[in-house]
């Protein structure tokens, strides 16, 4: 029963700070936080929070991390930017091609090498930010003026829904989903059950990497550049925009789709809301520290305390 | 256990708000002074005189200023926001700091957070020119005019873009390829052939430009960049441990030149050398002022270093208020050049920190309100350009210098 009630608190806590932390901006920022351009805004640049907080959920889910996401970002962004100039809008496959190559070549390092996945990620995040730098020529890379038109709120809205439609399917309702969650509560049980531990996490990296891809494009459309700094800090909003959201960083059964989009938001809110209520720029980072340290505090099971594979 | 929930829910609504409430700036406190003046019914004739006198020093309205720019607490952009901060508390504006600009697309999503906390003008200190033509079209969609600091554009067809804005007021830059060049020349002079340079990740305008005048100079003198280190946020123990690794690697190394000292990078490289008793014998040229430098440019730690270039933001800004209080200094877009102030002494160095930086600052409440055409009619874009163009310490001393300028030096 108390067990129970405890999964409970952990599911119920980030929907209520998120409600919290609107009515609490709504009411010191006069109303400007739910006015409709400043939702559409809050949006705009929740966009590619919840897009990449979505697709690593599948690794959440596995009990590992992925601390690589921003550097994909910036080098699928940066290889995008160069291609755009020959084909268009298609530097979006592209890009999310390529960043699927790299997310697998991450996932061979962590399966078939027995790294695990922190140091491979950590390493990889050097590795492709060097990499980017050198992409770039040292600079940043403009885009041609005709794709900032995809940078559009209906169109950015759709792949949103889309893409969120399509991951709370598959995590609750087909093996992709019921596997992660398995390998994430226990692995050598998942690996009995015949779950292929293996393919997962080539998985679960492939598709996060791709995704980075898809954020790393529309990153590109929207500053209308990509520069060898491109996507930076990006992992870390994501494990903030997860944990706020709920997500047991242990994995397992407890993990949903809806954290990484509670999470994201109450993220694009908080960071929103704080320069709206022109709240000092130098407590800013201490406050979202203390959110942050609070919202783990709520929703961590204490008793898994095994995060990282 | 629903009360463990409430209680759960209740102390971290609260925890939130009391920490927030705590820390809030102090929002919308100017208005209320002409209503208290009206309430106040025992007030003499003689006070409401002057305290009309006082609301006509004010700008007639509140207006709000917002600034992009990457720190507000290290060196430079700490003494750059404490100027703004002074001169919107004499005319009477309101500031507003996002720091939040990790990478191109963040500054986007930072001038988009500033517009939406109702900015009526920005300036902005852009990562590169490519990400201007977005921030033109934010700020066109919204009205808000907008400013370069510590920038100018170089790309021809971003430059036509944003220029052929109307919200778009100007720049005001400083020349950092040719200071890089005289840093460069500086080694030379000091007998330096042998150069290692820490500066910024490419990609960085204003490092950039620094890096390719230091390169001028170096083709030009014969000397060799035999190193570098690109890190966007080195710390002190960091850059001792770049320096330490530099004396290490190449036993030839006689000169550092760092691009931008600011955030501890310069004491880094001093606590580096000393380290290793190298102080004076490897020579050290800098970018940026910090604290202290009369000490350490006393013991010969640093051999050439300019700065003090805080005040640039402070030209933009006059462009942006001029422009809101209804009395535009000019009816296209300007730029505005500023010089760096080199400090070859002790005596320069307690001089500037006198008169420039720290507890006074180089523009008194009247030479400010001078910049804003509303108080002063005879305010002209030239005019202003001249007053950046001759900024110095010796200006700034022949300004507000009491006579005594050699004695506080001796201090």
């Amino acid at each position: 029963m108390k067990l129970k009630e405890k999964i409970k608190i952990r599911e119920i806590v980030p929907f209520l700070s998120l409600i919290a932390v609107i009515l609490f901006f709504e009411i010191a920022t006069n109303g400007t936080l739910l006015t409709f351009k400043n939702m559409k805004l809050i949006f705009n640049q929740a966009f590619v929070l919840i897009v990449g907080s979505v697709a690593c959920s599948f690794i959440v889910a596995q009990g590992d991390v992925d601390f690589s996401m921003g550097s994909m970002v910036g080098i699928t962004a940066v290889c995008a930017a160069w291609a755009s100039h020959a084909i268009g809008v298609f530097a979006l496959p592209a890009a999310m091609l390529l960043g699927a190559a790299l997310g697998v070549v991450n996932g061979i390092l962590f399966v078939k090498f027995k790294i695990p996945s922190f140091v491979v990620t950590l390493s990889t995040l050097m590795v492709l930010r060097g990499l980017t730098i050198f992409i770039a020529g040292g600079g940043s890379v403009s885009v041609p003026f005709s794709l900032y038109n995809y940078d559009s709120f209906p169109l950015k809205l759709t792949i949103c829904i889309a893409i969120v439609a399509a991951a709370a399917f598959c995590f609750n309702h087909t093996k992709l989903g019921k596997w992660s969650k398995a390998i994430g509560s226990g692995i050598t049980a998942a690996y009995q059950s015949g779950v292929p531990v293996g393919k997962m996490r080539l998985f679960g990296y492939g598709l996060s990497a791709a995704m980075c891809g898809l954020c790393g494009f529309f990153n590109m459309v929207r500053a209308g550049s990509a520069a060898t700094n491109t996507g930076n800090f990006f992992e870390t909003d994501i494990l903030i925009a997860l944990v706020l959201g709920g997500m047991p960083l242990s994995g397992g059964s407890a993990s949903k789709i809806r954290c990484a989009v509670i999470g994201s938001l109450t993220l694009a809110i908080l960071l929103n809301g704080m320069v709206c209520w022109n709240l000092n720029e130098k407590v800013q980072q201490g406050i979202k520290g203390v959110i942050f340290l609070i919202a783990v505090w709520l929703t961590f099971d204490k008793k898994n305390t095994s995060l990282i594979k | 256990m629903k009360k463990k929930l409430t209680a759960l829910f209740l102390s971290m609504t609260l925890m939130l708000s009391a920490a927030l409430t705590g820390c809030g700036s102090a929002q919308s406190a100017s208005p209320e002074e002409p209503g208290e003046t009206q309430e106040t019914a025992a007030q003499t004739q003689e006070e409401q005189v002057m305290q009309t006198a006082q609301s006509a020093d004010k700008l007639p309205e509140t207006f709000k200023i917002g600034v992009v720019i990457w720190s507000t607490t290290d060196d430079l952009g700490g003494a750059s926001a404490r100027l703004l901060d002074y001169a919107s508390e004499v005319i009477g504006c309101e500031m507003v700091y996002n720091t939040n600009i990790s990478s191109p697309e963040s500054q986007i999503t930072a001038t988009e957070n500033l517009i939406a906390a109702g900015c009526n003008a920005i300036a902005i200190c852009n990562y590169s020119d490519d990400i201007l033509p977005k921030i033109t079209s934010l700020c066109e969609e919204n009205g808000v005019y907008f400013t370069l600091i510590w920038r100018s554009i170089s790309d021809p067809e971003v430059k036509e873009i944003v220029e052929s804005s109307p919200y778009y007021l100007g720049n005001t830059c400083e020349s950092e390829e040719e200071i890089g060049y005289r840093m460069g020349k500086s080694f030379y002079e000091k007998g330096c052939k042998n150069i290692a340079v820490i500066t910024q990740e490419k990609g960085d305008a204003t490092a950039d430009a620094r890096d390719a005048g230091f390169d001028r100079a170096c083709e030009e003198f014969g000397m060799n960049r035999i190193s570098e280190v690109r890190n966007n946020t080195l710390t002190a123990e960091e850059t001792t441990k770049a320096v330490e690794n530099f004396l290490a690697s190449f036993p030839e190394l006689d000169g550092i030149f760092v691009t931008g000292g600011s955030n501890t990078i310069l004491e880094g490289v001093i606590q580096g050398l000393a380290l290793h008793n190298k102080t004076g014998e490897v020579k050290v040229a800098c970018i940026d002022f910090i604290s202290d430098l009369d000490k350490y440019i006393e013991e010969g730690a640093i051999d050439a270093i300019s700065g003090g270039h805080f005040v640039d933001p402070l030209f933009s800004y006059m462009l942006m208020v001029n422009q809101l209080a209804g009395t535009p200094l000019s009816d296209q877009c300007e730029q505005i050049d500023l010089n760096f102030i080199n400090l070859e002494s002790p005596e320069d160095a307690r001089n500037y920190y006198q008169y420039c930086e720290g507890d006074s600052y180089p523009y008194n409440e009247e030479e400010i309100r001078s910049m804003v055409k509303y108080f002063n009619p005879d305010m002209t874009i030239e005019e202003l350009k001249e007053i950046a163009a001759a900024y110095s310490v010796e200006d700034v001393v022949s300004r507000h210098g009491d006579g005594d300028v050699e004695d506080a030096a001796d201090e």
